[in-house]
């Protein structure tokens, strides 16, 4: 027995576009990966090593949102008391108050609290300045594939490309998907009974601001 | 896979649209017939005009359920013809479109067909084998890359039958309109999906034979066609004459569902003989070009959706009467929608069902059947019901899966077949000829008896080269011998001895071929088939009456290996051949009766010789009128020229007859009769029972006459007689 027709309508996709509505979001890098892409390699990291929860390179084992500087050891603020003669021989001296000033001590080994690995920072000189370039291998590499937007992969089977000035020029650079940007339209009958779209369809303008992007 | 070459092998190529062999049912016994062909969308139970539990002028064709309810694709011809003037009616103008010849049926009438259903039929479609057809067609386009013929009229799934699926869509399509034959019952209701051949004459295609004659306008006309799609009808004012090569065209914009209707006349040049009307269901799926996309993708992504507040959805439900603020049903029907072509409407419900399916709940019935896996399978079989047919075991059509006879009388025939079987006498017997004769004519196969030729002349005798007194030496004269004078050739005695030998009703043996049928089944021959024949109920019956006789073969071989075959005896037995059905094995059979008689009064070279006792005499001299007594003369001249005969003695002295005459019998004894005595047995079947119902210890089946076979054969180097089985 050998199946012929799938029939016309399909009853296998019924209500899937139920309640779907969602007109206003803004868009970024979409892509879609055959098989599952696991964020290690999203971020580009090599190794398996980095999805491992117990490692301290696993790759989500990055400081809270929360955190800053002073969560790094050696980072810290001490008190500056009244300084006393400072110099000036001459004429009225107005005494400072005491503040607090950020101490970068240099001989610690600057890790961040917690046992947080992410971000690695080169190390703070006590004027606060890397001292060396940050060493983005350690991050995955240079243009990992989740900011990449030229990305090669036998499994990258979408890869929109929003680098134009309106939706018709939205494309996949995969190419291997065909890239539908549908509009709202209405539907009417002609004089035979006919089912048209009466709408003309315009594309919409893809917005270029940085500061309106997605992030 | 049919390839397009040029328009004239296109009557070649199609099979037929919709319908064809039932696969199940369909037989007399059946009420009703399962078409199934889930290409076009059918799977129907179609009632069965064959049927044998109908009245005589009960010819139901009409269909019982549909399985399969979607749109039916292809062409069928319509039952009801309509009044020709209904067609060639011209809405607008109030005019008939056509004219003249073509303006007026005469002697159309109004009859109930065999559904019971009122329909338009015509006097002069008897007149013609012409006038019977039925028309199908296909629509079609071509693959560019392989010339292969796609037709339209079958349904494409656009993932199993991609390439045919993307080809049948909106755009140029070809049609080709061609004949088929009658369809339609005693009753004239059409048998829809029955299988029909192609209708040809002389075989070539019926449209072309039809319109042979180039100076004429004979031919089947194409009329008042309609492609479907709201553009302008044609062939209205002019019809177009049908030919094997003629193929048609025309565009779609749109996909959809689409009818073509029209109307095929054969027109004998004079008048119209009849008309059919006929209409073709066909789909082209929407191309990627067509505009009205509504989501009809099954493998994809969306980002972003369709929210209930867009146009999209509101005009949508809005088309098939759904509110669409609420979705509220009340007012909606499917009554509202079905004016909406079918593609349409199922891409407003394949596009609904994905928002909500709930709100199509009222149109389900509609679509429902489209939503549906269709496979090359037919399923479980549908038909129930009693099925009509024989059930006694011992009838010729015994029908071990009926369950009832028919409501009057019964449907067994309890026909009579005997087999005749040559007897196997080995491969290295000689083969033998047994002739059954299945006489005709018993008068004609009698031999004749000659008459003799009378001793005293009852008509005058005309001789040549006679005394003539002008040329008394030159014998040119003409006599004239009257009634009553003695015959110069008489013979006499030949007849005695004829009926004292053969008597009066000896069969000639060449005179029975002309006038039987003969069977021959061979002991020997080369091919199997030939051991056995068949002699029918209805053979054996007629047959005035049955001799069997056995030829042996030819002697052949020269000086020395010549060889002589004799036949010794034969004879038969009889025996039941058992029907099929292991439940009449075990009834038994009654054996018909039959016996052999010899024949013994059949004779071949049958001659008369005069046996040594008639002696060679001069004619007795004639007296004549004029001249007395004178010599009859032979056509010699000179002294050897006299007429001579034979002398027969006389015998016995006959009463005077019409001319005045005593003729003589003359004795049998003067002539000697040779002939070859033909050896027969004339099959005896006076006491053979009925060939009738099993109850009344009638004969029904088949029976196998068995022959035995004896012989000798001499000769061909060896000694003494070999003696057959």
């Amino acid at each position: 027995m050998a199946k012929i027709h799938n029939g016309i309508v399909n009853n296998k996709l019924k209500d899937s576009l139920k309640d779907s509505g969602l007109n206003d979001f803004d868009l970024a890098t979409t892509k879609m990966y055959k098989g599952v892409k696991p964020m290690f390699e999203h971020l580009g990291f090599k190794s398996s090593t980095f999805d491992k929860p117990n490692e301290q390179t696993y790759w989500k084992n990055h400081i809270p949102s929360d955190f800053n500087y002073f969560n790094l050891s050696g980072v810290k603020t001490r008190v500056v008391e009244v300084d006393g003669d400072v110099g000036v021989s001459k004429g009225a001296k107005t005494s400072r108050e005491s503040y607090r000033e950020i101490f970068i001590d240099e001989n610690e080994e600057q890790v961040w609290d917690d046992g947080y690995y992410y971000p690695v920072l080169p190390r703070l000189n006590k004027f606060g300045v890397f001292d060396e370039e940050v060493d983005v291998t350690l991050y995955g590499g240079e243009n990992p594939p989740i900011t990449n937007l030229d990305e090669q992969d036998e499994d990258l089977i979408l890869n929109l490309d929003f680098n134009d000035s309106d939706t018709d020029g939205i494309i996949d650079k995969s190419d291997k998907m065909k890239v539908k940007y549908n509009n709202d339209f209405e539907l009417k009958l002609d004089e035979n009974l006919r089912l048209f779209n009466s709408t003309d369809s315009e594309p919409d303008l893809i917005e270029d601001d940085d500061l309106e992007q997605a992030f | 896979m049919a390839i397009f070459t040029k328009a004239e092998d296109l009557f070649g190529l199609f099979n037929q649209s919709v319908g064809g062999d039932a696969i199940e049912g369909g037989q007399p016994g059946y009420e009703t017939r399962r078409f199934f062909q889930p290409k076009v969308g059918l799977d129907a139970i179609v009632k069965n005009p064959t049927y044998l539990d109908t009245t005589e002028d009960e010819y139901p064709t009409d269909v019982v359920t549909y399985s399969d309810r979607r749109q039916i694709l292809g062409t069928i011809t319509l039952n009801n013809r309509d009044w020709w003037e209904n067609s060639n009616y011209d809405k607008t103008s109030f005019q008939p479109y056509l004219t003249d010849d073509k303006k007026i049926v005469f002697n159309q009438q109004v009859i109930e067909d065999g559904n019971g259903d009122k329909i338009i039929v015509n006097e002069d479609r008897d007149k013609s084998d012409f006038f019977k057809f039925s028309i199908d067609a296909a629509p079609f386009v071509i693959n560019p890359n392989t010339d292969e013929i796609i037709r339209l009229d079958r349904y494409y799934d656009k993932d199993i039958d991609t390439e045919k699926y993307n080809l049948a869509t909106e755009g140029k399509i070809n049609y080709y309109i061609y004949p088929r034959s009658d369809a339609r019952t005693p009753a004239g209701n059409i048998d829809t999906f029955k299988s029909k051949g192609k209708k040809t004459d002389a075989g070539e295609n019926a449209f072309d034979r039809y319109a042979r004659n180039p100076n004429s306008t004979r031919g089947y006309h194409l009329f008042h066609l309609d492609w479907g799609d709201g553009t302008p009808l044609e062939h209205i004012r002019e019809t177009k004459v049908l030919e094997g090569n003629t193929l048609l065209e025309h565009v779609y914009e749109k996909p959809g569902f689409y009818t073509i209707k029209g109307v095929v006349m054969a027109f004998d040049g004079s008048k119209i003989g009849c008309w059919e009307k006929f209409e073709t269901n066909f789909l082209l799926n929407s191309s990627p070009n067509y505009d009205v996309d509504l989501y009809d993708y099954e493998n994809f992504a969306t980002i972003g959706g369709i929210n209930n507040d867009s146009v999209l959805v509101k005009s949508a439900t809005d088309i098939i009467g759904i509110n669409p603020l609420t979705f509220d049903d009340k007012k909606s029907s499917v009554k509202l929608v079905e004016n909406i072509n079918l593609l349409d409407r199922l891409n407003l419900y394949n596009f609904l069902t994905k928002i909500d399916h709930t709100i199509l709940n009222k149109y389900l019935s509609d679509f429902d059947d489209y939503t549906k896996e269709i496979t090359d399978e037919p399923g479980p079989m549908m038909m129930d019901g009693e099925i009509i047919g024989c059930l006694d075991p011992q009838a010729l059509n015994y029908d071990p899966n009926a369950e009832r006879d028919i409501t009057v009388g019964s449907i067994c025939d309890y026909g009579l077949t005997l087999r005749i079987v040559a007897p196997n006498l080995g491969s290295d017997a000689p083969n033998f000829h047994i002739d059954l004769y299945l006489v005709t004519d018993e008068e004609g196969m009698l031999g004749s008896i000659p008459e003799d030729e009378p001793y005293y002349l009852d008509s005058p005798k005309v001789l040549q080269g006679q005394f003539n007194v002008s040329n008394p030496d030159g014998y040119d004269g003409t006599l004239t011998l009257p009634i009553g004078a003695k015959n110069p050739s008489y013979v006499i005695g030949r007849k005695l001895a004829y009926q004292q030998a053969l008597e009066e009703d000896w069969i000639n043996y060449d005179a029975i071929d002309n006038n039987s049928t003969k069977k021959t089944v061979q002991t020997n021959p080369t091919n199997s088939s030939n051991k056995t024949t068949n002699i029918t109920k209805s053979q054996l019956l007629n047959a005035k009456r049955i001799l069997i006789g056995v030829r042996a073969p030819e002697t052949g071989g020269g000086q020395g290996s010549q060889t002589t075959v004799a036949v010794e005896s034969f004879s038969f037995d009889v025996e039941a051949v058992p029907h099929s059905s292991e439940d009449a094995q075990a009834l038994g059979r009654n054996l018909p009766i039959l016996s052999s008689n010899n024949v013994n009064n059949i004779y071949d070279n049958v001659s008369a010789d005069r046996s040594d006792d008639p002696y060679e005499i001069q004619y007795s001299t004639y007296v004549h009128p004029t001249l007395g007594n004178i010599s009859l003369r032979n056509t010699m001249v000179g002294s050897d020229g006299y007429l001579t005969g034979w002398f027969y003695k006389l015998g016995q002295q006959l009463p005077v007859n019409e001319f005045g005459n005593r003729q003589r019998t003359g004795v049998a004894s003067d002539w000697v009769i040779t002939k070859d005595k033909m050896n027969f047995l004339e099959l005896d079947i006076s006491e053979l029972q009925d060939a009738g119902a099993t109850n009344e210890n009638g004969l029904n089946g088949t029976y196998n006459i068995n022959f035995n076979l004896t012989y000798t054969q001499s000769g061909g180097g060896s000694t003494g007689n070999i003696t057959g089985p």
